[in-house]
C-alpha cells in the first residue's frame, strides 16, 4: 500500500531544517523526512484492533514541523519511527463487527490502546492525553497514532485503530465534517483547559485550523464576556467572522485591542538599559510639569515616563483574563505574556518547540501558563463528557467542514505539504489527502 | 499694483499643467479643456505697524465694551486664553500674532496695577503644545515672564477639579470652562481666524470646554446640519456654539474677544512658486518648483516631514478688532472673506484637491489618513458659501500619498481608531453611537491627553464627523497616489493617476464631467452663486 512515512535519518531532519532556517516555510523541502513508501501495513497490534481505510486524513501543525524537521527533540524518545503521519482521520472499517462503517478515530494511544493494566491515574479518569505510559505496553512507543510505528497514519492508504479510539459518525456527517473532529476535540480542550468565566476576556492567538476550532468551542461552550482573535489573512478572518468572534485584529493590532477591550493602560516596549540611561542623560521623559492645580491647568505633576510616553503599546497594565496562544511559537509566547492579565492564564495549545521567551512577566505578574494538549474528557455542567463526543456534536452544530479547503491524493504529497505550509497565504485553511 | 482678486480660469489647450501637492510632495497635472481652476486672492497688503493697530483695537473696542485699559484693575483676576497650535497654517513667522496682541494686553495690566495674570493655551480636546510651540506663538518675553512661574497653562478638559459647569443652555447643552477663566474678572481671548470658523463665540465655548460642552456640537447630526461649518449663518456648529456663547455672556466672566486675521502670503520667497499661477511662472519659478518636486520626491519621508514643518509663514496681519464678541467676529468675517472669497458660477461634476502636508492637527506631525479625510472632506470641500462647489452625488479627487503611518504621541486614539473602528464600519453615525464614548473615557487616552502630547481620545472622532457632510453629499471619492490599503480602510478609492480616476469617477458623472480645482493653498473661500 502507500505510504507518506518518515524515518529516523539524521541528515534528512537536520538538511530540512537548515534548508528551512534560510528560506523559511514556502514549499516541500527536498530532503524531508517524509517519504512516499510502497509498504504493507504492519501486523495487526492485537485483539480489539481494526483495520481502517482512511477516506480524509488531515494535516496539522505538528504533522508540518514534523516535515520540516522543526520538532522538538523531547518528540523523539516518544514516537517510533519510521511511522506514517496522520492523525486526524474519517475512514471506514475494513473488518470485524464493525466493517463498512464510517468511523472518525480519536487518536491518542493510551493504557487502554496498549493494554496496560492496571491502567495510569489519567486514564483511570478518562484523560487519556496524560497517559503516563505512551512508551510502554505491547506496540512501540507513540503519543497518537500518525507517530507510531505499529498502528500506522492516516496518510496511509490503510492503518490500524483500537476499538476504543473508533467512534461512528453520525448519519449525514459528510467527510469534511468528519475529517474536523480530531482537531476540535483539541480545541475544545484547549477552551475547556483554560477556565474560562462567562465574564472574562478570551483572547485566541492564531486563526488556522487549531484557532478557529477553539474559537467555535470557546463560543459554543463556554461564551465569555469578549472573544478576540488574531488572524492574520483574509479568509481567516471571515471564517473568525463566521463561528462568531466578535473582534478580529492582525496580529500586529492585537495589543492595541485588548488595551481597549479591557480598559487598561498601557507600558511603552521593552527598553534596553543604555536606551533607559541616555533618557535620562538628556533630560527625556523626566520632565515634571508644574504643579497648576490652583491654576486651571493639569492638577498633578506628571513623569512622561511612567505610562507610554510614546503612545505606543508594549505592555498592558490590565489585560485578558484569558489567552489561548494557538501558534505556539517564541513571538506568540511573548505576545500572549504582553497580552494577559495579572495572575491571568495562557493556554498553550499551539505544539511549541525549542524557543526562547523572556519569562519575566510571567513571574512578576504571576502568570499561570499550562498546556492543552490532545483530548480526553471534559467537565460540561456537572458531568464529564468526552471530548471526541463533543467535538462531533460541536463540528455539526457549526459545520466546521466548511474549513476544509483543499484534498490531495497521496501522490501529491509534495504539492499538498506546500500547500499547507502556506495555507493562509493561499486563501486556505484545512489540507487534507484523500483516498476517495 | 492692488493685489488681485480670486479668480476662475477656464482651462483651454494653452493652459499649463496645474501645481498639484501631494502631501510631502508636488506634481503639475494637465487638467482636460473646460475644467476650471480656482485660485484664491492674492494677499491683501499687511498693516504696516501692528503694534499700533493692536493698541488702537484694545482702545476703540466694538460692540458693547469699554476699553481694555478700562476694564483692568488692580487686585483682578485676569485671564488671557490664546489659540492653540492649530493655528495658524504653516505656523507664521516670528513675531507671531498672539505674541504681538498678547505683549499689548499685558502691557495696559501692568499699567493698570494688575499682578494675577495667567495665561491660558486654549486647546479644547487638542494636543498640549511643547515649551518650544508655546515660546513660538508668544515670544520669548511672555514665556520667560509666565512660563517659569506655573502662570502659563494650557487647558486641561479632563480635570475635573478645574472644569466648572456654568449651567445648560435653552436647548439642554451642558456649558462648562476652564476654572481659572471661569473665575477671572476678566477673560481676554486672543484669536488668529486663519478661516472663517474660527472665533466668536467658539473661541471660549469650544477652547476652554470639555467633552461634556463639545460633543453638544462635535456630532454627526451637527455637522451634516452645517453647510458649511465655514459660512457660520449656515451652521448648525456655529449655532450651537452661539448659544452656548450667550449663555456664558450671562452667566460666565466677562469676555474680551480680539481676533486678527492674516494676509494669504503663506510660504516663504523660495516657494514663490507655490502662490503664482502657473502660466505666470518665470524661469526663476519653474526651476524653484523642479527642484523642489525633484528633492522631495528623492528624500526619505522623514526628511521631507523634517524640511516641510520647519517652514514658518510669512503671513501678515490684515486686520485686528477687539471688544464685545459677535461684534468682533462680524467685523472679522468681513476682513477673512476680503481676503478669501472667490465667486464662483455654478456647481461642477467632479471636484479636484491637491492636499499639502500640513492641516490644523499635524503641526510638526503626521498627516494620518484620518486626517487626510478631514482636510478634504471636512475643511476644503467645505470652504465654501450657498452651495458646495461640487454637485450633488458628484465626485471628490483628492491628490496624497495617505500613508498608512501615525503620530504615537500625538494620535494615539486615531492608530486604533483606523484599526479598530474604520475596519468595522465607515458609517459616521454608526461610529458615534457604538465607538464614541468608549474613545472618550478611555483611561489610557485621557492619561496620555493630560500628560504627553496626544490628541484626546475622541477627536479622530471629530475628524471623521467633520468629514460626514461631504461624504453624505459626494457619490464617490477617489484618491490619487495613496496608499491603496489606506485609501481603502478610509472606504474611498484608490487611483493611481489622474487619468484612472476620472474613469472610476465616469460611472457617477457619465464621460464628460465638469470638473473644478481648488488652487489650495493658500487658503480660499468659494461663493458658488
Amino acid at each position: 500500500m502507500k505510504s507518506l512515512q518518515v524515518e529516523l535519518n539524521l541528515a534528512r531532519f537536520a538538511s530540512t531544517k537548515l534548508i528551512n532556517s534560510f528560506s523559511g516555510k514556502s514549499g516541500f523541502m527536498p530532503a524531508s523526512p517524509l517519504l512516499l513508501k510502497d509498504t504493507e501495513l504492519p501486523p495487526k497490534p492485537g485483539q480489539n484492533w481494526y483495520r481502517i481505510k482512511p477516506i480524509l486524513s488531515g494535516i496539522c501543525g505538528s504533522d508540518l514541523a514534523t516535515v520540516r524537521g522543526e520538532t522538538s527533540g523531547y518528540f523523539y524518545r516518544i514516537v517510533s519511527f519510521p511511522f506514517t503521519l496522520g492523525h486526524e482521520i474519517v475512514g471506514i472499517v475494513q473488518d470485524g463487527d464493525l466493517a463498512g462503517q464510517r468511523v472518525v478515530i480519536e487518536s491518542v494511544l493510551n493504557c487502554g490502546t496498549r493494554a496496560i493494566e492496571p491502567m495510569c491515574e489519567h486514564c483511570k479518569n478518562g484523560d487519556i492525553q496524560l497517559c503516563e505510559n505512551i512508551t510502554f505496553g505491547h506496540i512501540h512507543p507513540g503519543l497518537q497514532i500518525g507517530f507510531c510505528k505499529d498502528t500506522g497514519g492516516g496518510w496511509a492508504e490503510e492503518l490500524w485503530a483500537h476499538q476504543s479510539q473508533i467512534y461512528p459518525i453520525p448519519e449525514g456527517m459528510g467527510d469534511e465534517d468528519a475529517v474536523m473532529v480530531e482537531p476540535t476535540a483539541c480545541g475544545i480542550h484547549a477552551a475547556f483547559s483554560a477556565g474560562i468565566r462567562e465574564d472574562d476576556d478570551v483572547v485566541i492567538l492564531g486563526a488556522g485550523t487549531i484557532g478557529l476550532t477553539t474559537l467555535a468551542a470557546v463560543k459554543d461552550y463556554l461564551n465569555p464576556k469578549s472573544i478576540t482573535i488574531t488572524a492574520k489573512y483574509p479568509i481567516q478572518q471571515s471564517a473568525a467572522l463566521l463561528i462568531g468572534a466578535d473582534i478580529i485584529v492582525k496580529p500586529s493590532e492585537l495589543l492595541r485591542s485588548v488595551r481597549r477591550t479591557t480598559n487598561s493602560m498601557a507600558v511603552a516596549p521593552e527598553a534596553s538599559i543604555p536606551s533607559v540611561l541616555m533618557e535620562k542623560l538628556l533630560g527625556k521623559g523626566e520632565k515634571t510639569r508644574q504643579d497648576n492645580k490652583e491654576l486651571g491647568g493639569a492638577s498633578t505633576p506628571k513623569r512622561t515616563t511612567d505610562i507610554s510616553p510614546r503612545g505606543l503599546v508594549g505592555r498592558l497594565t490590565k489585560g485578558a483574563d484569558v489567552v489561548i496562544d494557538c501558534i505556539g511559537n517564541a513571538s506568540s509566547i511573548s505576545q500572549a505574556l504582553a497580552a494577559v492579565k495579572p495572575g491571568g492564564k495562557i493556554v498553550l495549545a499551539g505544539m511549541p518547540g525549542d524557543v526562547k521567551v523572556d519569562l519575566a512577566p510571567l513571574w512578576q505578574r504571576e502568570i499561570s501558563l499550562v498546556g492543552a494538549y490532545g483530548y480526553g474528557r471534559e467537565l460540561l455542567g456537572d458531568e464529564h463528557t468526552s471530548t471526541f463526543s463533543l467535538a462531533i456534536d460541536l463540528v455539526e452544530r457549526e459545520g466546521l467542514g466548511r474549513l476544509v479547503s483543499a484534498k490531495y491524493p497521496l501522490s501529491r504529497y509534495k504539492e499538498a505539504i506546500a500547500h499547507a505550509n502556506n495555507a493562509g497565504a493561499r486563501e486556505s485553511i484545512k489540507i487534507v489527502f484523500s483516498n476517495e | 499694483m492692488s493685489p488681485r482678486p480670486g479668480f476662475v480660469l477656464d482651462v483651454d489647450k494653452s493652459t499649463p499643467p496645474i501645481l498639484f501637492w501631494r502631501g510631502e510632495e508636488l506634481s503639475l497635472e494637465k487638467l482636460p479643456t473646460g475644467s476650471r481652476v480656482i485660485y484664491p486672492p492674492e494677499a491683501l497688503p499687511a498693516i504696516k505697524n501692528p503694534r499700533e493697530a493692536i493698541a488702537h483695537a484694545l482702545d476703540n473696542p466694538i460692540g458693547d465694551s469699554k476699553p481694555l485699559s478700562e476694564l483692568l484693575f488692580a487686585g483682578m483676576k485676569l485671564t488671557i486664553a490664546f489659540d492653540d497650535i492649530s493655528l495658524p497654517l504653516p505656523p507664521m513667522q516670528s513675531p507671531d500674532n498672539r505674541q504681538l496682541v498678547i505683549e499689548e494686553v499685558l502691557s495696559r495690566a501692568a499699567a493698570a496695577g494688575v499682578d494675577d495674570v495667567v495665561l491660558i493655551a486654549a486647546l479644547a480636546l487638542h494636543r498640549r503644545m511643547t515649551d518650544a510651540e508655546l515660546r513660538h506663538a508668544l515670544g520669548d518675553r511672555v514665556f520667560d515672564s509666565f512660563a517659569p512661574y506655573g502662570l502659563l497653562l494650557q487647558h486641561d478638559a479632563e480635570d475635573p477639579e478645574n472644569i466648572v459647569k456654568l449651567g445648560e443652555t435653552d436647548h439642554g447643552e451642558t456649558v462648562d470652562m476652564n476654572k481659572r477663566a471661569a473665575e477671572s474678572d476678566l477673560l481676554v481671548y486672543v484669536n488668529i481666524n486663519l478661516v472663517p470658523m474660527d472665533g466668536g463665540h467658539k473661541s471660549v465655548a469650544t477652547g476652554l470646554a470639555s467633552y461634556e460642552s463639545i460633543k453638544f456640537h462635535h456630532n454627526v447630526k451637527t455637522m451634516r446640519h452645517s453647510k458649511s461649518f465655514m459660512d457660520m449663518h449656515n451652521s448648525e456648529l456655529h449655532t450651537s456654539n452661539w448659544r452656548m456663547g450667550r449663555f456664558i455672556r450671562e452667566n460666565g466672566p466677562k469676555i474680551f474677544q480680539i481676533e486678527t486675521t492674516l494676509n494669504t502670503n503663506t510660504f516663504p520667497s523660495q516657494f514663490r512658486f507655490l502662490e503664482r499661477r502657473e502660466w505666470e511662472w518665470n524661469l526663476a519659478d519653474r526651476i524653484s518648483y523642479h527642484t523642489t518636486a525633484l528633492s522631495m520626491s528623492k528624500s526619505t519621508i522623514d526628511m521631507k516631514r523634517n524640511i516641510l514643518h520647519s517652514i514658518k509663514s510669512p503671513h501678515a496681519m490684515t486686520s485686528v478688532q477687539a471688544g464685545e464678541v459677535e461684534a468682533v467676529h462680524e467685523l472679522t468675517l468681513k476682513n477673512v472673506f476680503k481676503q478669501q472669497l472667490v465667486t464662483v458660477e455654478g456647481q461642477t461634476d467632479i471636484v479636484t484637491m491637491g492636499l499639502p502636508y500640513i492641516g490644523p492637527y499635524n503641526v510638526n506631525s503626521i498627516m494620518n489618513p484620518i486626517l487626510v479625510a478631514c482636510l478634504s472632506l471636512g475643511y476644503f470641500f467645505n470652504m465654501y458659501k450657498n452651495r458646495p462647489v461640487v454637485r450633488k452625488d458628484g465626485v471628490a479627487i483628492i491628490f496624497h500619498t495617505t500613508d498608512w503611518a501615525f503620530h504615537p504621541v500625538h494620535h494615539p486614539s486615531y492608530i486604533d481608531f483606523f484599526e479598530q473602528v474604520l475596519s468595522e464600519t465607515n458609517n459616521p453615525l454608526e461610529i458615534e453611537k457604538n465607538y464614541e464614548e468608549s474613545f472618550a473615557r478611555d483611561p489610557w487616552y485621557i492619561h496620555l491627553y493630560r500628560t504627553s502630547h496626544a490628541y484626546h481620545g475622541v477627536h479622530p472622532f471629530y475628524m471623521w464627523y467633520w468629514a460626514s457632510h461631504a461624504m453624505e453629499h459626494l457619490s464617490q471619492v477617489i484618491i490619487v497616489g495613496g496608499n491603496p490599503k489606506a485609501v481603502h480602510r478610509l472606504g474611498f478609492k484608490s487611483a493611481s493617476t489622474f487619468n484612472d480616476a476620472m474613469e472610476m469617477a465616469e460611472d457617477r458623472v457619465g464621460r464628460d464631467p465638469t470638473i473644478t480645482h481648488l488652487h489650495m493653498p493658500p487658503l480660499l473661500m468659494a461663493e458658488v452663486i
